[in-house]
């Protein structure tokens, strides 16, 4: 247990993103709503940025270890014991035809919200949390093929990189 | 001593069922209100409706069913578009269903009566009717629905409410809530979860004791050194005087927080596995709600078949998981029936052959440990194992040498292969319904096993040896291709030790030769894609598992031990995933995947192609190694011995050295696991004899023992032992590690 301690500031979600996220947990929508810019989580799936609402998410753990499933569609990774409770975790990068990169060496699992089984999905790393107008939300990219384009609800341009906003009910559509 | 059943026993849960199910058809008829073409509300509708019709029919709710009955027909006539739902119709449903609610208030209030439903059921007939008969004037309709929508609905004057007061239910006298099975899932999970944390304080305990026998050698060490000091003084002797007391006195405070912290720990242990107990009963419901039905069926089964029956129901109280109950009574009614049509001869018959008239059926059931037996047993001409191997020969399901093999179990099990009867009459009723191979099936989905007894013209007994809850299952952990797996217990024969050389490499696939049956074989590593296990393996164990009566290997790299699981249900996206069956969490967190063995099989067979009748190939079982396991404390030596039998060895008991030797010369041992402390001949006394016989000389000797100071060690090692494992640090993985490493199994 204490060797577990002394690591895990390594790669450990920033602290405001875990407050962010704990906010959002019983944050009315209409809130929100009348701010019009909604939170995002921007996370890393190899060199690039993907954004989640914060709003569909409900933690966002370190990935020890993941019990691989045989025979399961390439979308799950497998599933991750998260405080006795076993969630089915989901590799994005498989369903969203992502090059698969060398597994990172502290990767995260982003925990949904409100989904009728507990579900996850496995990230790098987690970049930070945008505030997003939906008039800075762009429309997916007309170059990219639409088995990729159809998870998205388009791109967000921050700090000279393209950030791909993910529509979250396509992704996790069995 | 057929108890007649009365129906108003079970209107409570009549009330709630109907009420719930009344408000759901209420909301489906609105959504079609909205929009006729959906299809889901449509069926909901009619599930609905099915269900209820089918209770009250049960319960002789004959005014209810049939204006349910009628509904029921609109919405068929509906949705095959032979009828249009306009405003008329929906407003006959809506009166219907107001009609019924408050009929089923009327029912909660204690009023029995029926109503009077024959202007309802008109109605709809006329709305139903009007494609076929002739038709019907709207007005016609209207005039026979005998209240609008807006007007109350009170059937009875005398309903037990008041007048100018709204509709009210009378309070029910049963004392229960609803709540959602995945509430009730969670709470389990939070049990499970909690006797894990306590499985690793334990564990911690069993640090610190080791914790506390360290400081107590350092003591000891201390003490030596002290004693080749000169005594008294201020010189280092006394220094270490201090010390001496200083580890005397932690180690003395160590050990009583030992003690105590054990206590708490037993303590909570109890407690948490009162929680845990508590929490699987609150999905267990009585087997009567199953039982209860029986008493008229057997009778209407019997007036059938011409049979007089006394039929006797035991054990309707002893409680079952939910899951189980909802399953299990489609294959008790066919046993049932089978008893009845098969078993049971006509009256005539049994006059004949000098029986009473009326044939013994009984139905009982009984809790033993775990495990719930319900048995079905009857006193009729029994399955006559001749029949079945004359039948299984016509049918040409196995060869007439093979069949000389058989043993009478294996006979007996004949009539659970598909499509095999024997009856010579071929009766409306067994040619309908599920077969014996379903009954099979079903019961070992739920992890159970059946099991037939006969007496050839005194009666035949089935078994059905089911789990108490599905929540807890009992399995074997094994290890493939580097994961762990668990094997419900149930779907295991056995386990063998197969060499490479065993193995025969068929056109289909791998088999293996298992007492004189050649099956099919499967590893597990492969089977899943994962990597073999690392190094030359000599021998792989083997679990010999039996799936729609067929028997099959399934190669593992290890079997590790044999526990009590928690079984969690796989959801949403893995739900379909038939390889398992479900999954569980370790005490280390780990996830374990829990294997079916029927799709497993499926996997087996269709992979490499094997039939399993097909193939044909000779092999030599290895016998698995005899371990001889001294010990006397009876407790302690069945633990033993039951991690040995798990790990696929035979094990022996003896309780002490005397008897030990006894054993090992009557019986040819490849090890021996030894106490120390024993009556008559302790461990090291037994091994220095062992050392000094030539023909027990070279069998390993592992020493397990309570005593941990190094001069026992050593003695040990001394007389001859090959490996010495103190109790504090005993582990049944380390011992199971030594063990193989002693004889190379």
């Amino acid at each position: 247990m204490a060797n577990e301690d002394r690591e895990r500031p390594v790669g450990e979600p920033p602290e405001q993103i875990l407050k962010a996220i704990e906010q959002q947990r019983g944050a009315g929508e209409q809130r929100i709503a009348e701010q019009e810019r909604v939170q995002y989580l921007g996370f890393y799936l190899g060199q690039e940025v993907y954004a989640l609402p914060l709003r569909q998410l409900r933690e966002v753990e370190r990935v020890t270890r993941i019990r691989s499933v045989p025979g399961a569609p390439a979308s799950v990774a497998g599933l991750v014991n998260l405080r006795g409770e076993i969630i089915c975790a989901l590799n994005p990068k498989a369903i969203l035809s992502c090059p698969e990169t060398a597994p990172a060496e502290t990767s995260f699992l982003v925990v949904l919200r409100g989904s009728e089984e507990p579900l996850g999905l496995v990230v790098d790393s987690i970049a930070d949390i945008y505030e997003l107008s939906p008039d800075q939300i762009e429309s997916p990219l007309a170059t990219w093929p639409s088995e990729r384009a159809q998870f998205f609800v388009g791109t967000v341009r921050v700090q000279d990189a393209l950030m791909g906003v993910l529509d979250l009910e396509r992704m996790i559509a069995p | 001593m057929v108890s007649p059943l009365d129906p108003f026993a079970f209107i409570g849960q009549f009330v709630e069922e109907a009420r719930e199910r009344l408000r759901s058809l209420d909301d489906s008829l609105l959504s079609l209100e909205r929009d006729p073409k959906a299809g889901e509300a449509m069926r909901e509708a009619l599930r609905q409706a099915h269900s209820l019709k089918g209770s009250a029919k049960m319960l002789g709710l004959n005014d209810i069913s049939r204006l349910v009955h009628r509904m029921e027909d609109l919405l068929v006539a509906a949705r095959e578009d032979r009828v249009a739902l306009d405003a008329r119709a929906f407003d006959a449903l809506f009166t219907g269903v107001d009609a019924l609610t408050s009929r089923v208030d009327q029912l909660a209030g204690g009023i029995r009566e029926p109503m009077d439903v024959t202007p309802f059921c008109r109605a709809f007939d006329a709305l139903t009717g009007s494609s076929e008969g002739p038709a019907v004037p709207a007005e016609e309709v209207e005039a026979a629905m005998p209240a609008a929508p807006a007007q109350p609905l009170v059937a009875a004057p005398d309903a037990g409410t008041q007048a100018g007061l709204p509709r009210q239910a009378a309070p029910e006298v049963r004392r229960s809530v609803r709540v959602l099975v995945e509430k009730i899932d969670g709470l389990a999970n939070l049990a499970a979860e909690m006797v894990i944390q306590n499985l690793q304080a334990s564990e911690r305990a069993g640090e610190l004791r080791h914790q506390e026998s360290l400081l107590r050698q350092l003591k000891n060490r201390l003490q030596v050194i002290r004693q080749g000091l000169p005594s008294g003084g201020n010189g280092v002797g006394s220094r270490l005087d201090e010390y001496v007391d200083l580890v005397e006195g932690a180690g003395r405070r160590m050990r009583q927080f030992v003690e105590e912290f054990s206590g708490d720990q037993v303590r909570m242990n109890l407690v948490t596995e009162e929680l845990r107990q508590t929490v699987i009963g609150l999905t267990m419901l009585p087997l009567s709600t199953v039982f209860d039905a029986f008493p008229r069926a057997v009778r209407d089964l019997a007036r059938d078949f011409g049979k007089e029956v006394e039929f006797t129901v035991r054990g309707r109280e002893t409680e079952l998981d939910k899951k189980i109950i909802e399953q299990i009574n489609e294959p008790l009614v066919h046993l049932v029936r089978n008893a009845i049509d098969h078993g049971i001869e006509s009256p005539a018959d049994r006059v004949r052959q000098g029986k009473p008239r009326q044939g013994q059926l009984l139905l009982s059931a009984e809790q033993q440990g775990n495990r719930i037996l319900i048995t079905i047993q009857d006193d009729g001409r029994g399955i006559d194992p001749a029949t079945l191997r004359a039948a299984a020969l016509t049918r040409r399901l196995v060869s007439e040498e093979e069949l000389e093999r058989w043993s009478e179990e294996d006979v007996l099990g004949l009539i659970f292969h598909p499509g095999f009867s024997t009856s010579r009459t071929v009766t409306d009723v067994s040619g309908r319904g599920v077969g014996m191979d379903v009954v099979k099936q079903t019961v070992e989905r739920l992890h159970g096993a059946i099991r037939i007894h006969s007496q050839p013209g005194r009666g035949a007994d089935v078994v059905l040896d089911l789990p108490l809850s599905l929540a807890l299952i009992r399995a074997l952990l094994v290890e493939g291709g580097g994961e762990l797996f668990a094997l419900p217990t149930t779907a295991v024969e056995r386990i063998v030790y197969v060499e490479p050389q065993q193995i025969r490499m068929l056109q289909e696939g791998e088999a293996l030769e298992v007492s004189g049956e050649t099956v099919p074989l499967v590893s597990l590593d492969r089977l899943f894609q994962l990597p073999p296990p690392a190094g030359p393996l000599l021998r792989r164990p083997v679990l010999v598992a039996r799936a729609f009566d067929h028997r099959f290997g399934i190669m593992v790299d290890a079997v590790h031990h044999e526990q009590e699981l928690v079984f969690r249900e796989l959801r949403g996206r893995l739900r379909d995933h038939r390889s398992f069956s479900g999954a569980t969490v370790l005490g280390d967190g780990r996830i374990v995947l829990i294997l079916e063995v029927h799709e497993i099989f499926q996997l087996a067979v269709r992979t490499p192609a094997i039939r399993a009748s097909a193939v044909r190939a000779v092999a030599r079982e290895i016998q698995p190694g005899l371990i001889l396991v001294v010990e006397d404390s009876f407790i302690t030596g069945e633990l033993e011995r039951n991690i040995l039998i798990a790990a696929g060895y035979r094990a022996e008991l003896a309780h002490d050295g005397v008897h030990g030797l006894e054993v090992l010369r009557q019986k040819k041992c490849d090890l021996v696991i030894a106490d120390v402390d024993m009556p008559r001949m302790d461990g090291f006394e037994l091994t220095s004899r062992m050392r000094a016989d030539d023909r027990l000389r070279d069998i390993p000797v592992i020493i397990v023992t309570a005593r941990e100071s190094p001069e026992d060690r050593r003695r040990g090692i001394e007389v001859g032992a090959d490996a010495y494992v103190t109790k504090s640090e005993f582990n049944q993985r380390q011992l199971l590690e030594t063990i193989q490493r002693l004889i190379g199994r």
